[in-house]
């Protein structure tokens, strides 16, 4: 350690917990990461607790993504990955930066895009247009509490989506679980949960292979969801 | 598809991923979106704010994949990494932190995906152990790492809102690591 860098490590001795946290103000954390670069002392430190910080997303209680961001982000993609295939190899990603966020707790995302992407991005929207083509819409058989409703099976590259009007909220202490029946065997279960919108409206991606499915439907479940359906179908999409 | 890309290990995926590779990249978002969107729901405290958080950082992961460096920890770790920085980007840009916390919002969103494969059965047994081991921290020490790592506040904030001195605030974050870091280490927990 230099004598430059001791005095430096007098300065941040104590800083590795805050750096791990990410509760350095940002000028702070611009200067603490380049002691890191010549601290070994700060570096095992903040690889000693990095791990404890990391972890601490585990602690949240889990929630499902709502469906729409799934589609949205997709859709940008595959616009993008198709312009990159267009424009080759050479045309790639965004270069490489100096690392100046912590090595846990992540690296700091780029604030930056490749002008060239994104240029390419609006001339490829029309040039992309096909992608997502081929959607096919299943129509949605309404029972029981659901009668008044309206909904749809939406089928798109690959993925099946359900969307419904007017469907009135699943009994007290229950959620609507979407299930996958394979042909000729019982309904599967799937994690999707979910309760309507105070409109009545919902949006949600079918996890699983539904295209090849018999059908997929949707049953009133405690929290949580079951294994198998308690209560029969609200909705059934009969695909095939 | 002809390829069963959805057998291969987060990391192959990353490798496709930096090659352009949209369906490699949508599994990826499968696999990680929950914890990923879960993180930002308890940064944020509304929905709105969470989805346009897991919304940029995604898009981050798609662009930047060839970041990714296996050596420093899982995928997983790396996506929720980016996720708690473009939380803290947006906390301190002051869009969102006078909002509603999560507890003071319809948390109809909040609906716990059940237990379906090993893989779940295991993050939940992680949570378990992780909210564990948070609560045997002393309270003033799990008090700085929750305001810092989920409220997005800086040490000095931490310090004159619980009117400690700074490097009082600093050791408390450092000794309450330390000691989840064993607790974890007593629990097993893979985070890496």
């Amino acid at each position: 350690m230099s004598e430059r860098t001791g005095l430096d490590h007098e300065r941040w001795s104590d800083a590795a917990g805050a750096w791990v946290l990410g509760a350095l103000a940002p000028d702070e954390a611009e200067a603490y990461a380049l002691h890191l670069d010549d601290c070994p002392a700060c570096r095992d430190e903040v690889a000693a607790l990095g791990p404890a910080a990391a972890a601490l997303p585990a602690s949240v209680a889990p929630m499902a993504a709502p469906p729409e961001i799934r589609e949205r982000l997709l859709a940008d993609v595959r616009r993008e990955a198709s312009l990159l295939a267009a424009a080759g190899a050479g045309a790639d990603r965004a270069p490489r930066r100096r690392r100046r966020l912590p090595a846990f707790g992540g690296w700091r995302a780029p604030a930056f895009v490749a002008a060239a992407l994104l240029v390419g991005l609006a001339v490829g929207l029309a040039v992309a247009g096909g992608i997502g083509g081929g959607a096919r819409t299943v129509p949605v058989a309404v029972e029981g509490s659901a009668a008044g409703a309206h909904a749809r099976l939406v089928l798109a590259d690959g993925h099946a989506t359900l969307q419904a009007d007017h469907l009135p909220p699943p009994p007290a202490g229950r959620v609507y679980q979407v299930w996958v029946k394979p042909h000729g065997g019982p309904p599967e279960p799937t994690p999707a949960l979910f309760l309507p919108r105070a409109d009545g409206s919902t949006t949600v991606g079918v996890p699983g292979d539904a295209a090849h499915a018999e059908a997929v439907m949707v049953t009133a479940e405690p929290q949580g969801g079951s294994a198998a359906p308690t209560s029969p179908p609200v909705l059934t999409a009969t695909i095939s | 598809m002809a390829r069963d890309v959805k057998a291969l290990a987060d990391e192959e995926l990353m490798q496709l991923v930096r090659r352009g590779d949209g369906d490699a990249f949508a599994i990826v978002y499968d696999r990680h979106s929950s914890a990923a969107y879960s993180l930002a729901y308890r940064m944020m405290g509304n929905r709105t704010a969470a989805e346009d958080v897991i919304q940029e950082a995604f898009l981050s992961v798609w662009r930047a994949g060839a970041r990714y460096d296996r050596a420093r920890g899982s995928v997983r770790t790396w996506v929720l990494g980016i996720v708690h920085n473009r939380g803290i980007d947006a906390l301190r840009r002051g869009k969102v932190r006078d909002r509603p916390r999560v507890e003071e919002e319809d948390a109809a969103e909040g609906i716990e995906d059940p237990v379906r494969t090993d893989v779940e059965a295991a993050r939940h047994e992680e949570a378990a152990t992780v909210r564990t081991a948070l609560r045997t921290l002393p309270g003033e020490q799990s008090q700085v790492i929750e305001l810092a790592y989920f409220g997005g506040f800086t040490h000095t904030e931490i310090a004159a809102m619980i009117d400690a001195p700074v490097g009082t605030v600093k050791g408390r974050m450092r000794l309450g690591l330390s000691k989840l870091r064993d607790q974890l280490g007593r629990g097993a927990v893979q985070t890496a």
